[in-house]
């Protein structure tokens, strides 16, 4: 069960390729070697997350391991994004931390509300970015203990 | 003799009434009054004349002595004068031994009574200058005044031959000196009784015609009213011309024909009048061809000719109930349209609120949307030059091995990364400024030493290698918000950190003195300081730089910050410097009373 989550994907919502391509490039950096499946909008993720339980019960594994959320997002927004993923049985217990560059405490405020784990604010320099994705990382891989994926039966 | 004299009185009394049958028929004509009394009375001498006790031929006694006294004393000069004409006259035509002791009778009871006329007349206005008033007479008077006239008289028979007085006074003096006086006084009572009945016969048709002249002159609307029926009883001309009605036709009516309100309400309001428990009643009365009028009703009860009455002055109250009406009416209309202002004001605030919501919605999307190109920016621009980084040991080795080439562009990718952090502070300065203008504010007691100090100390933190010499006044006590208040004190601070940088002691000092005639604070610093009166009013306005960026850091908003915190707490920021000798920032919190300043003052 330890080396179970390493092999399932991270899902990244965010709109911006160029705020995907550094999260990516500062999981990199960290060594951290996990697939990750980007979506580009609210819609997306909530369909991609819907579509999860009615994946082949052979493929358990494409069940993200975390979920990097944007809350600005075309279509539908991180919050309603966070809601529809904890109202659904498959991904309830799904780790979400909240990535965004606002800092408004309204933001943080209905974030937690909605269920994140986490709440990240961006810096703009590169490297804090780097050591905020280490220590994310490393809290939900080597501290962390949550319960197995829950595919649909 | 005793009855020759009750007969002259017998004589007297009937004409005493004839005498207040001229006196009461000739009133307001004295000198009428004076002849005609005079001319009886001096007839009545005659007559008493013609009855006389005869003690010779020639020499007879009579009552003229108290006939022409009385004319005297109660006709006054003019009746006494002509009583004793006639009686001298007719007495010289009887002529006779006792023709000059008779005349000098006369002459000497005209005289004496004339004389007491004038004295009780003198008397009489003395006392009424002192508003008091008598008649100034009483019986013993009256005896005194009969003893003098006949003693008087005694005495005029020693005009007569010496041998005829001798007999005569010893005969006459008991009657003359006791008999004639009290007589004489009896008259006198008589005639008094009569002028005191005359004199309020007069007092009293004097009061009935001032009365009658204030009710019927008097340009106020009066009526005369029967409390027991309403009846109206009088009207003066002001009330003909008020109601319409003449004064025949105002007298037929009763009070409930003319008031509005309902019989049995008059009838309680009137007995209200008369029991003197209101006189002032506001009612409306008809008219004959007018709509009915607003009234005010002075009333109370009279009595007149011994009836209780009700008296009415009426005041047309017309305009004044007009004007209150409109001013009522214009006070409805005040408050209609403050009732359309506040909702139009509220609309306005809803309005205010939108347009807030709105801006902080673009606030919003700045903070997110600036930031991420920046990020960006920052980002890859760091992988790239920590590439760049990782190249040289390679490059180095190459034919076309060029380290300046790399160090120029390891310096272009510093540039970028520079100007992206100054570019990161502006937005995260710019968001704190609208934050300013339009988060909620929460006034408290606080001490503005302690977040000195705790600002200091991070300052220390962030500058390890100065030397900056801190003073902070040990207690500063201020009702600000503690979240501004820190904002402010962490810009003033942090810009005095920065433009002493030169210095190789810096110097900042914070603390509280009299400035401008206030109490203010201060951070005072010993920097590079500026020209305050070349920057003048825009030294505290967004994106205002005194120095070159090159020089000290910073993005012109700082101050903009600092003067956005006072102006909401209703205070007020002033700078005082010179270059190259420091900067001192002087401020406060408006006045300690906790209340909110008018937002319109914000800048």
């Amino acid at each position: 069960m330890r080396a179970e989550p390493h092999k399932r994907p991270i899902l990244i919502v965010e709109d911006n390729p160029d705020e995907a391509e550094l999260a990516i490039l500062a999981m990199r950096e960290n060594g951290i070697d996990l697939p990750c499946h980007i979506v580009s909008d609210g819609q997306a993720a909530i369909d991609y997350v819907l579509s999860l339980g009615k994946e082949e019960p052979s493929k358990p594994h494409s069940i993200p391991f975390i979920i990097l959320l944007d809350l600005k997002l075309p279509r539908r927004n991180g919050i309603d994004v966070l809601k529809t993923l904890r109202s659904c049985k498959e991904t309830k217990y799904i780790p979400v931390v909240v990535l965004t560059t606002s800092s408004l405490e309204e933001d943080m405020k209905r974030s937690y509300e909605a269920g994140a784990n986490s709440y990240i604010n961006k810096p703009v320099d590169f490297r804090a970015f780097c050591s905020q994705i280490e220590l994310i990382f490393k809290y939900w891989t080597e501290v962390n203990r949550q319960p197995a994926p829950q595919p649909a039966s | 003799m005793v009855t020759s004299l009750i007969q002259n009185i017998a004589i007297l009394i009937s004409i005493s009434v004839i005498y207040h049958f001229i006196s009461r028929s000739f009133h307001g004509k004295p000198i009428t009054i004076s002849l005609l009394s005079g001319a009886l009375l001096g007839a009545t001498a005659i007559i008493a004349m013609l009855a006389p006790f005869e003690f010779d031929k020639g020499i007879f006694y009579d009552t003229r002595s108290i006939i022409i006294g009385i004319a005297g004393f109660f006709g006054g000069p003019l009746a006494g004068i002509i009583a004793a004409v006639i009686a001298a006259a007719f007495r010289i035509l009887r002529g006779g031994p006792g023709m000059l002791a008779g005349t000098l009778s006369i002459i000497w009871s005209a005289f004496i009574s004339i004389m007491a006329f004038s004295a009780r007349k003198k008397a009489k206005e003395r006392l009424q200058r002192a508003h008091r008033y008598s008649n100034v007479v009483s019986v013993v008077g009256f005896l005194l005044l009969g003893l003098i006239i006949h003693a008087g008289v005694i005495l005029a028979q020693l005009a007569l031959p010496q041998s005829r007085w001798q007999q005569v006074v010893p005969l006459i003096l008991p009657a003359y000196l006791l008999v004639y006086p009290i007589a004489f006084a009896l008259i006198c009572l008589l005639f008094l009784d009569n002028e005191r009945l005359i004199q309020s016969q007069k007092e009293l048709a004097e009061s009935e015609r001032r009365y009658r002249n204030l009710f019927h002159n008097h340009h106020t609307v009066m009526l005369i009213i029967n409390p027991q029926t309403g009846a109206i009883l009088d009207a003066n001309p002001a009330a003909e011309a008020f109601y319409g009605w003449n004064r025949e036709t105002l007298c037929s009516m009763h009070i409930q024909d003319i008031n509005t309100l309902s019989p049995q309400e008059v009838e309680a309001e009137m007995q209200k009048a008369r029991a003197r428990k209101k006189n002032v009643f506001h009612f409306q009365h008809r008219r004959a061809n007018q709509p009915p009028c607003d009234v005010e009703v002075y009333s109370g009860p009279i009595e007149i000719e011994g009836k209780n009455l009700l008296y009415s002055i009426i005041h047309d109250i017309s305009d004044r109930v007009r004007a209150e009406r409109e001013l009522e009416a214009l006070s409805r209309t005040l408050e209609t349209q403050v009732i359309e202002r506040t909702r139009t004001l509220q609309e306005k605030t809803q309005e205010l609120e939108e347009l807030n919501r709105e801006y902080e919605a673009f606030v919003y999307s700045i903070s997110h949307d600036l930031r991420a190109p920046l990020r960006a920016l920052s980002g890859f621009s760091t992988i790239l030059s920590e590439k760049l980084a990782s190249l040289p040991a390679l490059a180095d080795e190459g034919p076309n091995a060029n380290p300046s080439v790399k160090n120029d562009i390891a310096h272009l990718l510093d540039r970028i990364q520079s100007n992206a952090r100054r570019m990161q502070k502006l937005i995260d300065d710019m968001l704190m400024l609208s934050r300013i203008g339009t988060r909620q504010m929460h006034r408290q007691k606080l001490d503005l030493s302690e977040i000195a100090r705790e600002i200091c100390a991070e300052m220390k933190e962030q500058n390890p290698d100065r030397q900056i010499n801190f003073t902070i006044e040990p207690s500063m006590p201020a009702y600000a918000d503690p979240g501004l208040a820190r904002i402010l004190l962490a810009n003033l601070i942090s810009n005095a950190v920065k433009f002493s940088k030169e210095r190789k002691q810096a110097r900042i000092e914070i603390g509280c003195t009299e400035y401008r005639g206030r109490r203010m604070c201060f951070v005072r610093d010993n920097g590079a300081g500026f020209d305050a009166a070349l920057a003048g009013g825009r030294l505290f306005s967004p994106f205002q730089r005194f120095h070159e960026a090159s020089q000290f850091e910073g993005t012109g908003i700082g101050l903009s910050i600092v003067k956005r915190i006072v102006v909401r707490h209703g205070g007020d920021v002033y700078a005082e410097s010179q270059p190259d000798q420091g900067a001192a920032f002087y401020f406060d919190f408006g006045s300690d009373d906790g209340e909110e300043p008018d937002e319109s003052r914000t800048t």
